[in-house]
């Protein structure tokens, strides 16, 4: 016997299949099933990955960002790590590092970044209202006058309200008791029938005694990635401008989140009604069924306020009229009407949301913030100063498929020299000022968190006073700032190249050639002394971009489970079936095949076996993706999904190496678990044929 | 065939066979088969066609059993398979710790062309001896000689090989590989030998189905066929090799006797027609009748080798 016919053993094989047929569908169904499992957890999770990275690279971090290498953290553009402040050193010389990475051959484009989290100061609404009438006061339009008058005494009524209702609750309701008397004067009718005649003097005693007690607005928590707006623009293809304009070269600039700007910027009620109503025509929820949004609805109702402080004595009427035709028959004052307004259902909520952009939109401020409106945006600068800028709001803007995603949406945009202003570089001066504090304080050494404490008195407080935003010397500092921006809110394009950058994205011409890239900047950084140091898109997105490494990994282990299990099934029902083949294997043995020829026989029955139930699983996995594909994977709404997916659905691609991985893997494992019973069965000493009975 | 005897006794034939592999390992290893093997490597062997091994013995006999005492075998009293002068041979296979003695005394010369049953009563050494004529097993004491060949010195790979080239099988169960349709059946010593074109191959096939009188059942399975049928499947299937010796282990004892009587008529006709050496065990007497020879066991002795001489008697 020269060598043995694998034309034979196939064809043994084949029929010994078909003739243990029972054990082969069921070994069989397991086995596709594993390859399945295989074969459409990998291609959804690449494809996850795909999409993920497409998001995440298209809208914010570029293929690679070159943070410094004295870095003493991590970037990361996602997770907890983003409300922190990172240090990151920063990139001194950039106009150099650009030059040296353009030139590598891959490299598309480099991009400077700067990203911190900053604070936007809005005035209260009483500010604003006491402003406006300061200035119709000034232009002496009595109509304006009496209208803005009107509007302030039931701002103040409603404080007052408020305040008194406070006092009843808080343990030390003697404190209020100058601020109440303060409120009933200016809310009472003398007060405004002897405001004609002393404007200025009444102006100043709301402005002194009475606006500090409106509870003050917190401003908008800001953080935004600073860059060079236009490159920005050129090169990261989800950015879109939604609304307004894009911030004009050679300009300083803010440009909303259109997401972040609805969310945070928007009136409260309006908002909730905006999410209802998203929910119910792009996901097809109903409020019936989902609560979650029956929670969303009722926390609604809390911010009534919102509304009825903005509403002035004639709009107020106006709107209570028309609710109380709306909802006929509801009890009570225009509160109680709103509140009964907002309880939406599903039979409702169209009318309703008709009602309130009708109605009631047209006499509120819808936006804290206009697009075109100055805002102040302070943030807390490396050499431990408050520090602020004024920028116009040129517009909003949208990343292209990821609009309903919260994750994707927390950055705004900024000019990066207005980051640079706000960052504050440790120059030399500061560092001698800072020296003397140093010596002044006593204490020898000192790190940067130690002088913060030393100016500010201790980094808690330092928080806080971020948190309630009001403090007067910003103010003053805002003021002036504003003056200084208005000077300077132009610059030198050429300037965005000269001087510092926190950190750096790098676009690709081909993002496969990643690796190869980053080590080639690696090399140069290096060569050159750069001081740089290149990261993935995955690894400066934080938690993030771990996301599929740990999906990938509970995939493995469900797999390697259920392999576990297969391997098990499978040596056991081998081993069955060698018993019931003895007295077969000891008549082929006698007859003249060798022990190598029933070895061979078992593990090819086995992979013939495993191609064919990997080819059924693969298939069918194959089918589920194309399937998929058309019909596309929705993200429900879920903002994480939404971000994974790169979109509003996730429209995945077949990958053809995993079905390999997936055959091969499979096929293995099936060798793997018949190699013992195959041992068993060669075995199998010929003279069993001459003992078996039929 | 659950929990019958034949079971355990299967199951004892295969632990049984692995503690022979052991043994036969520790003679090939000491004999001078052994240093051969070893210089020639595995490779080697795998390609050496049993045809290659020199016919020094051309004119000796196709069989030769001596199971015999080592005793005999020092004293040098069979060196030649003419000479039997043996005694208290043995063929023992261990059966829990007591060893059972199959063959005790047995000499037997087969020549070319033989018809010859082996008879005796149930537990007398018929099966045993057929498979040490078969190389499925090999003597604990003793010496079997195939055209020659000592079967002592043979490893599996060769035992094996020799059984493909040289030996057919006729089993009392029939023993067709149930997934194989009668063609497949027959066609499958030959693929395994290898060497033939398929047309060859198709040919030799047919000429023999056609011998056995199955053309017309070709493409069925062995579940299709009756008793008689499977036979002579089996049959064809043994003589498609061309084997020198047939061997049939109570080949008609599942049969009715006028099917019987018909497969041993095939048998007998071949014999006739091509010369081939039949070797068959029985317990029939209608079967031993057609026989040209007999061989009668008893008790593992030879009582007579159907050549006039009572071996085992002495």
């Amino acid at each position: 016997m020269g060598g043995i016919s694998f034309g034979l053993l196939l064809r043994i094989a084949l029929r010994s299949l078909v003739g243990h047929r029972i054990k082969g569908l069921i070994v069989g169904a397991i086995l596709a099933f594993g390859t399945f499992l295989v074969v459409l957890g990998t291609t959804l999770l690449d494809n996850v990955e795909r999409a993920m990275e497409e998001s995440i690279t298209g809208s914010l971090t570029g293929h690679l960002q070159l943070v410094s290498t004295e870095a003493d953290d991590e970037l990361a553009f996602f997770g907890p790590a983003v409300a922190s402040d990172q240090d990151l050193a920063s990139i001194a010389d950039y106009a150099r590092v650009k030059e040296a990475v353009l030139a590598i051959d891959n490299v598309q484009a480099v991009i400077p970044m700067g990203r911190q989290v900053a604070q936007g100061v809005v005035g209260n609404e009483l500010d604003q209202r006491l402003e406006e009438l300061r200035a119709a006061v000034r232009e002496e339009d009595g109509e304006k006058i009496a209208d803005l008058s009107a509007r302030v005494q039931r701002m103040v009524r409603l404080l007052l309200v408020e305040k008194e209702n406070t006092r009843e609750i808080v343990a030390n309701p003697e404190e209020l008791d100058e601020g109440i008397a303060h409120l009933r004067r200016a809310s009472s009718d003398e007060f405004w029938a002897a405001f004609p005649a002393d404007p200025i003097g009444s102006l100043e005693f709301l402005d002194t005694k009475v606006a500090p007690l409106s509870s003050t607005d917190p401003g908008i928590f800001l953080p935004y990635v600073a860059t060079d707006l236009h490159a920005y623009a050129e090169h990261f293809p989800h950015f879109e401008i939604a609304d307004g304009e894009m911030v004009p070269r050679g300009r300083k600039g803010f440009l909303f989140n259109k997401t972040y700007f609805e969310e945070t910027a928007k009136n409260k009620v309006a908002r909730t009604l905006d999410t209802v109503k998203e929910a119910i025509e792009l996901d097809g929820k109903t409020i019936a069924g989902d609560p979650l949004l029956q929670e969303k609805i009722a926390t609604g109702t809390k911010y009534i306020r919102h509304v009825t402080e903005q509403l002035g004595p004639k709009d107020a009427a106006h709107v209570e009229a028309k609710l109380r035709e709306l909802l006929p028959g509801t009890e009570g004052g225009l509160q109680e009407l709103l509140v009964a307004f907002l309880q939406v259902d599903d039979a409702t909520f169209a009318e309703r949301y008709r009602f309130f952009y009708d109605v009631i939109a047209p006499r509120i401020r819808l936006y804290r913030i206009n697009v075109g409106d100055v805002v102040t945006i302070r943030a807390l600068s490396q050499d431990g100063y408050m520090r602020a800028v004024n920028l116009k709001v040129y517009g909003t803007f949208r990343l292209k498929g990821l609009e309903r995603s919260a994750l994707a949406s927390i950055y705004n945009l900024m000019d990066l020299m207005s980051f640079r202003d706000l960052y504050g570089l440790m120059t030399p001066e500061k560092r001698r000022e800072i020296d003397a504090l140093r010596a002044e304080v006593g204490v020898a050494d000192l790190d940067r968190g130690d002088v913060e404490d030393a100016l500010f008195g201790g980094g808690a407080e330092v928080d806080t006073e971020l948190a309630s935003g009001a403090v007067d010397v910003d103010a003053a500092l805002a003021a002036a700032g504003a003056e200084l921006a208005k000077a300077t809110d132009t610059f030198d394009p050429a300037d965005l190249e000269r001087g510092m950058t926190l950190h750096a994205a790098v676009v690709l011409k081909d993002p496969a050639r990643l690796a190869e890239t980053m080590a080639a900047i690696e090399q140069a950084s290096r060569e050159q002394e750069l001081g740089v140091r290149p990261f993935t898109w995955q690894q400066v997105a934080g938690i993030v971009g771990q996301f599929v490494l740990v999906m990938r990994v509970v995939l493995y282990v469900a797999i390697g489970i259920l392999f576990a299990v297969a391997l098990v099934i499978i040596n056991n029902s081998m081993v069955m079936a060698t018993m019931d083949r003895v007295g077969e294997i000891g008549t082929m043995r006698a007859i003249g095949a060798r022990r190598r020829f029933v070895l061979a026989l078992f593990l090819l029955e086995t992979v013939v076996l495993a191609l064919l139930a990997g080819a059924v699983g693969s298939g069918l996995a194959v089918g589920l993706v194309a399937l998929l594909g058309k019909t596309g994977i929705p993200a429900a709404g879920n903002d994480a999904l939404i971000f994974l997916f790169g979109g509003p659905a996730l429209y995945p691609q077949v990958v053809w190496a995993n079905l390999l991985v997936g055959l091969l893997a499979i096929t293995s494992i099936s060798l793997v678990s018949t190699f013992y019973p195959a041992r068993i069965a060669a075995r199998i000493a010929p003279v069993v044929a001459m003992q078996s009975r039929e | 065939m659950r929990d019958s005897p034949e079971t355990a006794r299967a199951a004892r034939g295969w632990r049984h066979a692995g503690g022979r592999r052991r043994g036969r390992g520790a003679t090939a290893a000491t004999g001078p088969g052994a240093r051969d093997n070893l210089r020639r490597g595995r490779f080697f062997r795998v390609f050496r066609k049993f045809s290659e091994y020199p016919s020094r013995f051309l004119e000796s006999p196709v069989v030769f059993v001596c199971a015999c005492s080592a005793d005999d075998a020092r004293k040098g009293a069979h060196h030649d398979g003419r000479n039997r002068r043996s005694s208290r041979c043995g063929e023992g296979y261990p059966l829990g710790s007591l060893t059972v003695q199959a063959l005790r005394g047995v000499s037997l010369t087969l020549e070319q062309g033989e018809f010859a049953a082996i008879a005796g009563t149930s537990g007398s050494g018929k099966t045993t001896l057929l498979n040490l004529i078969g190389c499925v097993d090999v003597p604990t004491r003793g010496t079997v000689r195939i055209d020659g060949q000592s079967t002592a010195s043979l490893n599996d790979a060769k035992l094996t090989e020799l059984r493909l080239r040289k030996l057919g099988f006729i089993f009392q169960t029939f023993n067709l590989i149930a997934v194989l349709d009668v063609f497949q059946n027959v066609e499958f010593p030959l693929l395994l030998q290898g060497g033939l074109s398929k047309a060859e191959r198709s040919a030799r096939v047919r000429e023999m189905v056609e011998k056995v009188g199955l053309t017309r059942q070709l493409r069925q399975r062995p579940s299709e066929l009756s008793g008689g049928q499977r036979q002579r499947v089996a049959i064809a299937r043994a003589l498609v090799t061309r084997p020198a010796i047939v061997l049939a282990d109570e080949p008609t004892a599942n049969l009715d006797s006028a099917t019987g009587t018909a497969i041993i008529e095939l048998m007998k006709q071949i014999n006739a027609d091509q010369g081939t050496t039949f070797i068959f065990s029985t317990h029939d007497p209608k079967v031993t009748d057609r026989a040209d020879r007999v061989i009668r066991l008893q008790d593992g002795l030879i009582v007579d080798d159907g050549r006039g001489v009572k071996a085992g008697a002495a």
